[in-house]
């Protein structure tokens, strides 16, 4: 064996053994290779784990790349986001597709464990797309989303406060109704700041931030949009409630 | 609809009849027909007499003391279709569903 060959042997070795586990925060534990599949006797077997080892990280940069073709797709036909809030997703995705590809280049080009090493893991830590970009790019696109469903609801709730407003010119007690429509416009104005707050708070959020702050913003974002649902469909209800309150005061007129 | 039909009576009954009845002409040209606050009760009580000499006289008489500006038609109109509601929320919910905070950069070599 020429004393390079053993070199790259070692160098083998010491990737597989030493890959720290603090290279991969966040990054659950990938299957182990057999410590018996290194055979320092044998001429190939470094080359060739060298080799996997490039073909793993490229389908895991692929794997990525696949996910921003989804988000990109996600973003571009959403009927709902802001052109501000589309303009910077896109261009986020864009940056993070172009580095993704540049760092498969490079780990495509390494020659030694040592640059391997070195790499790979920027795969997670310096893009997140997976832990961050991906929740990042849906809660900006459900946050829009909420926005304009609450003016849909606003517009049901006028139509309503129109109705009410008839019968009670008619004379009829409407006092019910109008509980039913106040409370409906109080969900929609709660639902609509919950949502509102979202995407400024987590758009500016980058790789580096990861897990903190961003882990933090990211889950309490979540935890906004959902109770923000939860106030629409409350709202939902109470304009059920104010229009069924409005037929019943108006009974076998209003039929 | 049967309100309908007691403001056709009374529309009748002013423009045919000659009398004049305790209502008030609403903006539209139509009758205002007086009604009582939160029922449907009738709203006016209408009587006619012939005199011996064949001269027919209408009395339109308000049952209740609450006139009411809006014609009843306009009045009934309280359909809101909440259904359009019902679909923006289901698409909210789908993409909503579809964040995973528990997914992991988990596949390095």
């Amino acid at each position: 064996m020429t004393r390079r060959k053993i070199v790259t042997v070692a160098l083998g070795l010491a990737l597989v053994a030493t890959t720290p586990a603090a290279a991969f925060a966040q990054v659950e534990e990938a299957p182990r290779r057999p410590a018996e599949g290194v055979d320092v006797g044998a001429d190939v077997r470094p080359v060739r784990d060298l080799a996997a080892l490039k073909a793993r990280a490229l389908e895991a940069i692929d794997r990525r790349l696949q996910r921003i073709d989804r988000l990109e797709e996600a973003v571009r036909s959403s009927e709902h986001v802001t052109p501000e809030h589309r303009d910077e997703l896109l261009a986020e995705l864009d940056r993070a597709a172009a580095g993704l590809r540049d760092l498969a280049a490079q780990i495509d080009a390494a020659e030694t464990a040592e640059e391997l090493r070195e790499l790979i893991p920027k795969i997670a830590t310096d893009y997140r797309i997976f832990v961050l970009v991906t929740p990042k790019v849906k809660e900006v696109l459900v946050a829009d989303a909420m926005v304009d469903v609450a003016d849909r609801f606003d517009e049901a709730a006028e139509k309503i406060a129109d109705a009410i407003e008839r019968a009670a010119e008619a004379g009829y007690d409407v006092s019910e109704a109008e509980a039913a429509l106040e409370r409906m416009v109080s969900l929609i104005d709660q639902a609509e700041s919950l949502a509102e707050g979202v995407p400024p708070s987590v758009l500016p959020l980058t790789p580096s931030q990861w897990p903190d702050p961003a882990q933090g913003v990211i889950r309490e974002a979540h935890d906004d949009l959902v109770e923000a649902r939860s106030a629409f469909r409350g709202a939902r209800q109470a304009a059920h409630d104010a229009v069924a309150a409005l037929r019943a005061a108006i009974g076998d007129d209003g039929v | 609809m049967r309100r309908t039909f007691g403001a056709a009576f009374v529309a009748l009954a002013v423009a045919g009849c000659g009398v004049t009845p305790a209502v008030t002409p609403a903006p539209e040209g139509t009758v205002a027909v007086p009604t009582t606050v939160g029922t449907s009760s009738r709203p006016v009580a209408v009587s006619t007499t012939t005199t011996a000499a064949g001269t027919t006289t209408t009395t339109v008489t308000q049952v209740t003391s609450t006139t009411v500006a809006a014609s009843p038609a306009t009045v009934p109109d309280v359909d809101v279709d909440l259904s359009e509601l019902d679909v923006l929320l289901d698409e909210v919910d789908q993409v909503l569903g579809s964040i995973d905070l528990d997914e992991a950069e988990g596949d390095l070599p």
